[in-house]
């Protein structure tokens, strides 16, 4: 487990404060603040798949945002190879630099790519951005082995078109071709797949993890979809409102989940099997407004085994072994 | 599809394709290209100057000569060819509408485009600027500028004077418009991709901004044109034209002065108010036809183009 440390997020908070009226103003009413990322910590190593799942709205896709600038946290740190960003001691790194070295994949990708730019200029851009290859004809061959390692072939017939000749399982392939030019170290695919044809989600799945072996990156790969998840991660992390409720090796939370929530996320999971019986837990009620979180533990409310101390500690996440931690008070 | 032509071929043959349906832009385009062909080839369809006085047999001044005894439109007080100074006056009016136009289009984009894609203090304080320029009645702020210019004796011509007036006032409603495109287009997923993978703003608005709202400003730029000329025939008619070099307005200006109505002399009035008709409704009816093709607001088709333009508005008409 020596294995270089790739990205550390510590403590990340991220609060979108709300709109305030004139009236509660004069009141001095306390701001209201959406709680979206409320106190993540995790790590990805070099070369790791790490999974972060959670239903819509729990904060996953704002990781993402405010790992790369797109969001400023509100408290936290993120170092990236043990270095801070965007500060000013000499031990951190730019910003500009860390999104050389950091890209996204985003989740639609009918709307992440310019409508009125041609693939070439789309894959290029990194490298236009960043002024890396100055001249023409190693650029144009760079971009075409890009293309060509995200599975269009030959590269030759896309360089001129326009996103919307392609179809949505092509444009995903471009997207991760523009990633993957610039050979960064980590990869934040931001549900790259859920946009996608169910027949063309493996083919993606592929490719990205075709792509961690050959070139070692990183992935933090971001989903709802449990079921795409113990295809390729190496762990995983299950997030609930703003929170990880809980982590570890992904064979070992899918077999072993601890975690209530998990366990329900889980149990819904189509089995391949359909004769297979299972017993679902079907969560009652509504995900928690994330501006008033409920007092103890975020999930009690539609826990199935909620006691009367969860109404009261708010639970940290516990080692439970290998790596597995869960924030729970059942979890031994 | 034909695979040799390059992308931009392509587009453009599109755009012609569907442009070519209708009737309306082709006459807008058809006014306001005859409009140019007359004044850019005005010394070859005249062998007059347009200051030239006409003379008879006896070497008298051919004034208020109607059409049926001197040239297609019969002369002025002055004995000076009508048609000449038309055709000539074509060249001063468009190029000062021309030019005018251009440079309120550039001040609103470039005031749309700063507004709205760097929002906050920015945004407020260019559209304050805005809204008071808007509030201000156009023509009699252009009428004190232009004669307070002119009282300082700066030894510029009127014409420049007029077109700097005009371009520098008339671009407050293209920034409201260009801003509001930019402020929708800023929060598309392409542009987040292009911030989280360093771009710089420059080359986000560049890149991803200007492509997106570009045939917005063209179809802006064509209906600001037609106020343009509108605005600088109104200011020379109240006389702050260059008497030297006559546009439209001036030349209505001069037949108002010298009782060209009065003497009956309507090919002396009617020709240059026709013509300035003539090239504003051509203006107008490209304009509209250009923006109903290009605007995303007005069609709905979201920036697309090609087929999935085709395909959305078949949608909407269901």
């Amino acid at each position: 487990m020596s294995a270089e440390l790739i990205l550390e997020v510590r403590n990340l908070y991220k609060h979108f404060p709300m709109r305030q009226s004139l009236l509660n103003m004069f009141r001095r009413r306390r701001q209201e603040v959406v709680r979206a990322v409320d106190g993540v910590s995790f790590e990805i190593k070099k070369g790791e798949v790490l999974a972060l799942v959670g239903e819509s709205g729990c904060g996953k896709t704002t990781i993402a945002r405010t790992l790369i600038g797109l969001e400023k946290a509100t408290g936290g740190e993120i170092l990236f190879k043990g270095q801070g960003v965007g500060g000013d001691d000499d031990t951190s790194i730019s910003l500009k630099k860390l999104r050389q070295r950091a890209q996204v994949v985003f989740q639609d990708p009918y709307e992440s790519l310019n409508p009125r730019a041609t693939i070439y200029d789309i894959v290029s851009e990194p490298l236009v951005v960043h002024d890396l290859i100055k001249d023409d004809q190693d650029r144009h061959e760079r971009v075409k082995r890009a293309l060509e390692e995200a599975g269009l072939r030959p590269a030759d017939d896309y360089l001129l078109r326009y996103p919307h000749e392609l179809s949505g399982g092509q444009r995903q392939r471009v997207v991760i071709a523009g990633a993957m030019v610039l050979d960064p170290e980590l990869l934040l695919a931001d549900e790259p797949v859920s946009m996608l044809d169910v027949s063309i989600r493996a083919e993606i799945l592929n490719l990205l993890n075709a792509l961690r072996r050959s070139r070692g990156v990183s992935i933090l790969f971001i989903t709802h979809d449990l079921g795409t998840v113990g295809y390729f991660a190496d762990r995983l992390a299950v997030m609930y409102l703003g929170r990880i409720v809980e982590v570890g090796p992904t064979a070992e939370v899918l077999k072993n989940p601890q975690h209530p929530y998990t366990k329900a996320l889980l149990s819904v999971v189509p089995a391949a099997n359909p004769k297979q019986r299972r017993k679902m837990v079907i969560l009652s009620g509504e995900t928690p407004n994330p501006i008033n979180l409920p007092s103890g533990c975020r999930f009690h409310p539609r826990c199935p085994v909620a006691m009367e101390a969860c109404r009261a500690t708010d639970p940290s996440l516990v080692e439970l072994g290998k790596g597995h931690q869960a924030a729970c008070l059942l979890a031994k | 599809m034909n695979e040799s032509s390059t992308p931009f071929k392509r587009h453009l043959r599109d755009f012609w394709i569907a442009f070519r349906r209708n009737k309306l832009g082709l006459l807008g385009g058809f006014l306001v290209l005859t409009a140019i062909i007359l004044a850019l080839f005005a010394p070859l369809l005249t062998p007059y100057q347009p200051t030239e006085v006409i003379r008879d047999e006896k070497g008298r001044g051919l004034t208020f000569a109607p059409p049926s005894v001197h040239g297609p439109l019969g002369t002025d007080d002055a004995g000076r060819d009508v048609w000449t100074q038309l055709i000539y006056g074509a060249r001063i009016s468009l190029t000062v509408g021309f030019m005018a136009g251009f440079i309120a289009m550039f001040v609103g984009s470039l005031f749309g485009i700063l507004a709205g894609y760097f929002g906050g203090r920015v945004d407020n304080l260019l559209m304050r600027i805005t809204d008071v320029l808007l509030v201000i009645p156009d023509l009699p702020l252009m009428l004190v500028l232009v004669a307070t210019v002119r009282q300082m004796e700066l030894n510029i011509s009127p014409l420049v004077v007029l077109t700097a007036v005009i371009g520098l006032l008339y671009w407050t409603s293209t920034a409201r418009l260009i801003r509001s495109q930019v402020l929708t287009i800023k929060e598309r997923q392409f542009v987040d991709r292009a911030r989280a993978i360093g771009a710089g703003h420059m080359h986000i608005i560049r890149k991803h901004i200007l492509p997106q709202i570009m045939p917005l400003i063209v179809a802006n730029t064509v209906l600001v044109l037609s106020i343009a000329i509108l605005i600088e025939s109104g200011l020379a008619f109240l006389g702050l034209g260059d008497p030297t070099k006559p546009s439209w307005g001036t030349m209505l200006n001069f037949a108002f002065d010298r009782s060209a109505i009065t003497n009956g002399a309507w090919w002396f009035y009617l020709p240059p108010g026709l013509a300035i008709v003539w090239v504003s409704l051509g203006c107008v009816l490209l304009g509209n036809v250009l923006e109903e093709m290009l605007n995303p607001r007005l069609t709905g088709h979201h920036l697309e183009d090609g087929q999935s333009m085709i395909a959305v508005s078949g949608k909407r008409s269901e």
